[in-house]
């Protein structure tokens, strides 16, 4: 079975503190979009935390800034003021530290076609500096929930979306890591493939990892989601339980609560 | 160190296994001079002998002279001689392919030739057809001077006496030397050329295309470090474009030696000559620092691109910058210098053709290899710089 043992005295794994990221507008960008600014704010002022064994949903319309808050907290952007921490180690001063126990996921499998499943996670293990009994251990207990032998030695250009995205999964998650990022994994995914996402973030949970997971979806959110930020336009409209969000509803049903934050905020 | 090597091992797999990789890296650049030169070769020997074995149809237009001259024309076996009792339209004869020449003597050559005056003849031909010229000059000249010896023996001259001074030219440069400065141009002219094209789709491939298909951001959540990365791949892109641009030094030599049975032996073994591995040797250490600065420029292009059709509308134009200076290289006359051995790909282009040449002055080959390896380092220091900026390399 999948050997999370994963344990953690921490309360907070992620704190995000003051957060705010201007991407300049190059001229390229300016004929593109129509606009005469130098530079947009992508995110205003963010603050939220992210506990182990509980799954973050970071709720936002497309362009609300949710991807660029996930690629800051994996360190692939830094924040143009304030910090964001995993496990107490920053994001800026201590990214490869973070890297290591992170694993980011999206929508896009971002596979090499060329190689085979087999070859992509012994790629990404020796990266991430596995040792080679634990690799063999991780890679068959993975390989083993996600059915991947029977495809383990075929290049990953001849396999389905589904396997794809099988094989995406661990690469994600063959080093073992204690938060995994999820940013609208299920686009463009058939339900099969999606349910193994789902059945994936689950799993972690029951393993005490912190979970950030961002989506448009409402009915994925509603099925997951303990802890739940609303973001818009750079800004977090709502940050707190899910149980508290569905006390305080003044609307029918979760999208038009949703649809009537958003609305309220743009008014 | 050990993730740019793991980063290095992965690529060069994953581009092997790319045609389009092979086709550039190793099929065109290996295979592609051997074909030219044995194409080349047995076309250009089967019309050299085409044109020496054929028989020379010639107009003659004598107005009853020159019959001395006219039976040596006759006694040639590889010359037909048709008379012509009136002139004619020759040169639209000849343009037409129905005559390969014409010789027109003049009403009053005999009676010239006889009172030791000049007689005339006007002598047509087309250039175009190879070798005709010299067979008519060859039966002329021969005339030309039995009447010449007649002439001074009826004068009782001896030759040196209108003959007072004879001059010995003698050219100075081997075969090899003037061989290095025409042709010898060309030669690296193709390396570099197939240097740059062999960087340029693993380029494309490493950063392009895994920025638009987001495996670059795969990359960058693992705890290695951007500029590893970024090292990893320039490593592959310059190895890669070194092996396209060596195997076509091997190609380029395989193909000559194809081509040898068409050349002249001294010809040939002074082509040769920049064959032995000294000579290769100091071409290739010029290579490397080229390569890397290739990858380093290419690195910024093709990480600016978004797609792989940008890439390719950004790559084509540096292409044209890259072939404009090697063919400098190609131009008689333009030397290396202090000056030009600074200025990029034409200092490697005129170093390698006086390698080849073999007058290579050896300082101003450091001077080469010196500018080269600065070049090298502004190259991969720009490209270090532009990976670090987050929005170069995140696809938005």
């Amino acid at each position: 079975m999948f050997d999370f043992t994963y344990q953690t005295n921490f309360k907070t794994m992620i704190k995000v503190e003051n957060v705010s990221k201007v991407f300049k507008i190059t001229k390229k960008l300016k004929k593109e979009l129509n606009t005469r600014e130098d530079s947009v704010k992508a995110l205003d002022n963010v603050n939220f935390e992210c506990k182990p064994g509980r799954i973050f949903s970071l709720l936002g319309p497309n362009g609300a800034g949710k991807t660029t808050l996930l690629r800051m907290i994996a360190t692939i952007l830094k924040p143009s003021s304030g910090s964001i921490t995993v496990e107490g180690l920053s994001t800026l001063t201590q990214d490869q530290l973070v890297r290591q126990k992170i694993g980011f996921i999206t929508g896009s499998t971002g596979l090499y076609e060329r190689l085979t499943p087999d070859e992509l996670i012994k790629y990404f293990a020796d990266l991430y500096g596995i040792e080679r009994t634990v690799f063999e251990r991780r890679k068959k207990e993975l390989y083993e929930i996600l059915h991947i032998n029977g495809f383990a030695n075929k290049r990953i250009g001849q396999l389905s979306s589904g396997s794809k995205q099988k094989v995406s999964l661990v690469r994600t998650m063959i080093h073992d890591p204690q938060v995994v990022i999820f940013d609208e994994p299920t686009a463009g995914l058939d339900v099969i493939a999606a349910k193994n996402i789902i059945e994936l973030i689950k799993q972690c949970k029951n393993q005490q990892k912190t979970i950030i997971f961002s989506s448009h979806i409402m009915s994925e959110v509603d099925l997951l989601c303990d802890d739940l930020a609303i973001i818009h336009k750079g800004v977090l409209l709502y940050n707190n339980t899910m149980e508290d969000f569905r006390q305080q509803m003044k609307t029918k049903n979760l999208t038009e609560e949703f649809i009537y934050i958003v609305e309220n905020h743009k008014n | 160190m050990k993730n740019i090597i793991i980063i290095i091992k992965k690529e060069i797999k994953d581009l092997l296994r790319d045609r389009r990789t092979l086709m550039t890296m190793i099929i065109i650049p290996i295979m592609v001079f051997p074909i030219i030169f044995s194409i080349m070769g047995k076309v250009t020997s089967n019309q050299i002998k085409k044109e020496t074995e054929k028989s020379l149809t010639i107009g003659f237009n004598d107005n009853g002279n020159a019959n001395q001259l006219r039976q040596l024309f006759e006694n040639r076996p590889d010359i037909k001689i048709i008379k012509y009792p009136k002139l004619v339209k020759f040169d639209t004869l000849i343009q037409s392919g129905k005559l390969d020449g014409a010789i027109m003597i003049s009403d009053n050559f005999d009676s010239n030739i006889g009172t030791m005056r000049t007689g005339q003849i006007a002598m047509l031909y087309k250039s175009a057809n190879w070798g005709v010229k010299e067979r008519l000059m060859g039966v002329m000249d021969k005339y030309k001077n039995t009447m010449m010896d007649e002439r001074l023996a009826k004068l009782s001259i001896q030759r040196p006496a209108i003959d007072p001074v004879e001059i010995k030219v003698q050219d100075v440069s081997s075969q090899r030397e003037k061989l290095g400065k025409t042709i010898g141009g060309y030669i690296p002219y193709i390396f570099i050329i197939f240097g740059f094209m062999g960087c340029v789709f693993p380029a494309i491939d490493l950063f392009t295309n895994e920025k638009e298909k987001g495996t670059l951001e795969t990359l960058l959540v693992t705890p290695v470090k951007r500029i590893e990365i970024l090292f990893g791949k320039m490593t592959v892109v310059s190895v890669i474009g070194s092996i396209s641009a060596v195997l076509s030094i091997i190609g380029f030599s395989f193909g000559l030696k194809q081509f040898a049975n068409s050349l002249p032996k001294d010809v040939l073994g002074s082509l040769l000559n920049f064959i032995e591995p000294g000579n290769i040797a100091m071409l290739v250490v010029m290579l490397v620092p080229l390569i890397v600065f290739f990858a380093g420029i290419l690195t910024l292009i093709t990480t600016y691109a978004k797609s792989y059709k940008e890439a390719q509308s950004f790559v084509s134009p540096m292409s044209f910058i890259v072939i404009v200076p090697a063919v400098i290289g190609t131009i008689p006359g333009v030397e290396l210098n202090v000056k030009t051995a600074l200025i990029p790909i034409v200092n490697i282009s005129l170093a390698a053709k006086d390698i080849i040449a073999g007058t290579i002055n050896y300082s101003l080959y450091g001077m080469v290899l010196a500018s080269l390896l600065l070049y090298a380092c502004i190259a991969v220091l720009v490209a270090v710089k532009w990976f670090s900026k987050e929005t170069n390399i995140i696809k938005s």
